[in-house]
């Protein structure tokens, strides 16, 4: 993940947030994901575009955490969201 | 109009459905369901497209459920919003087709409603989508669908009979998602007599997947939603119902409008047996205004004709004193009488084979 690059939601990603996760469902998936607990928290806070230490220091109050923790549990969520095509690069 | 049995639905299912509108009398067991019921209200939540309300009652503390039930509710939410997701690609594909050919349309139903009459459109699944075009696009809204892949489910019974009589038809897509392309809000004569250019009067739009999209405005959208509730069978499904008394209670229609354009349309015994349905099986406060105007109005014998009609053939003789002007009754009988060999090969059946079955369910025929 790139400390400096800025991450959002993909404007053709269709997503629903229930009581039970977040469902998600990127432009070119077959499958939509189910976003759960600390990963559906993140894609709340992707609706602007923001950098991981962005990211991390709110849901850090979130979540009563340290932000260097809370790094650490979204980079790999990061990745995935990217590579799925759900979250894009913001310009 | 006709009375529902009480006992179509388990009260816990209507509760699920009536939950979070004003003035209800239902209300959940205090204690979790044991096994044989719980199975029922699951299996009907599931058939009724409800599980949005299910989940939020339980989260909201206001329905008590073992750890299991839980687990089971909130998996079939999760696939409910999964079909959901997947129908809203397909509503986004096939509006960029209509629209990059200049064919104005609306959204009907679900994906609208979600956005536009519930708070949160998790609580609002639906199983296909629903569009509406003007008459005069039918026939290029159909050629699209046909270009891009879709196989329309059963032909229409002669050439132009969609565009000037029909309700609509249903396209299936290459992975099995239905859409059904409307021209009017329901088949018989009160679709017939609803007058098309209200539809396209006004709109409500919404945002979807980045694109702008068009709803009905809230007059019309209530309508359509008697008209789903009223005129696709006995009992009537709960969601519609739902649907009809969310409109009513919390979306802010007022009555007097709603009666005016109900009279407009020729369509007092649609609202009066909606209204009636939804206030009688989510057990909501008869001192509504709506509710008691439709529990003491008066309708007169035309107004109720074709409210009964159940099969095709009622529908179809019902519609032909709505058809308007004489050349288009003829052209009406002469399409059902006489269709389109295709019409009937896709149906399995003869020219005289369709009467004489017609018939014999009547009693006007011997012979099985």
């Amino acid at each position: 993940v790139n400390p400096v690059c800025r991450y959002q939601r993909a404007p053709e990603t269709l997503w629903r947030s229930t009581p039970v996760g977040t469902v998600v469902l990127p432009p070119t998936a077959a499958a939509s994901l189910v976003l759960q607990g600390t990963a559906a928290v993140l894609w709340a806070e992707l609706s602007e575009p923001a950098s991981v230490a962005d990211l991390a220091a709110r849901m850090a109050e979130v979540f009563d955490a340290s932000a260097d923790a809370i790094s650490t549990d979204i980079e790999p969520v990061l990745v995935e969201l990217t590579e799925r095509g759900a979250i894009a690069l913001a310009p | 109009v006709t009375a529902l049995d009480p006992n179509t639905y388990h009260p816990v299912t209507r509760t699920v459905a009536a939950y979070g509108l004003p003035g209800t009398r239902l209300a959940f067991p205090d204690d979790p369901l044991d096994a044989a019921p719980w199975s029922r209200v699951v299996r009907e939540v599931r058939a009724q497209r409800l599980t949005g309300f299910l989940v939020e009652s339980i989260t909201d503390g206001a329905f008590a459920v073992t750890d299991e039930q839980w687990d089971e509710a909130a998996a079939d939410h999760l696939a409910a919003i999964d079909q959901c997701l997947q129908l809203e690609r397909l509503l986004i594909a096939v509006s960029d087709l209509w629209a990059s050919a200049g064919i104005s349309h609306r959204v009907l139903k679900g994906p609208a409603l979600g956005r536009l009459l519930y708070a949160d459109p998790s609580l609002r699944t639906y199983g296909d989508i629903d569009l509406l075009v003007p008459s005069e696009s039918i026939d290029a809204a159909t050629r699209l669908l046909n270009q891009a892949g879709f196989r329309r489910e059963a032909p229409e019974p002669r050439p132009g009979f969609d565009r000037r009589f029909g309700k609509g038809s249903t396209f299936i897509a290459a992975d099995g998602h239905e859409i059904d392309l409307h021209r009017t809000f329901a088949s018989g004569p009160f679709g017939i007599r609803i007058p098309l250019d209200d539809l396209f009067s006004a709109s409500a739009p919404f945002e979807l997947g980045g694109r702008r999209l068009e709803g009905l405005d809230p007059l019309t959208r209530t309508l359509n939603q008697c008209y789903h509730a009223a005129l696709n069978g006995v009992p009537p499904r709960l969601q519609p119902l739902r649907d009809v008394a969310q409109h009513v209670l919390v979306g802010g229609v007022q009555a007097d409008d709603l009666r005016a354009l109900a009279t407009r349309w020729h369509g007092r015994a649609v609202l009066v047996r909606a209204i009636r349905w939804s206030w009688e099986t989510l057990e909501l406060d008869p001192a509504h205004p709506l509710a008691a105007w439709a529990d003491r109005v008066d309708l007169r014998p035309t107004e109720v004709r074709g409210l009964e009609g159940r099969t095709t053939l009622e529908r179809a003789v019902a519609s032909i004193w709505a058809v308007p002007g004489v050349s288009g009754k003829i052209a009406y009988i002469r399409a059902l009488a006489l269709p389109d060999g295709e019409f009937l090969a896709a149906r399995q059946q003869d020219r005289f084979g369709r009467w004489k079955k017609a018939l014999r369910a009547r009693g006007f025929l011997a012979g099985g």
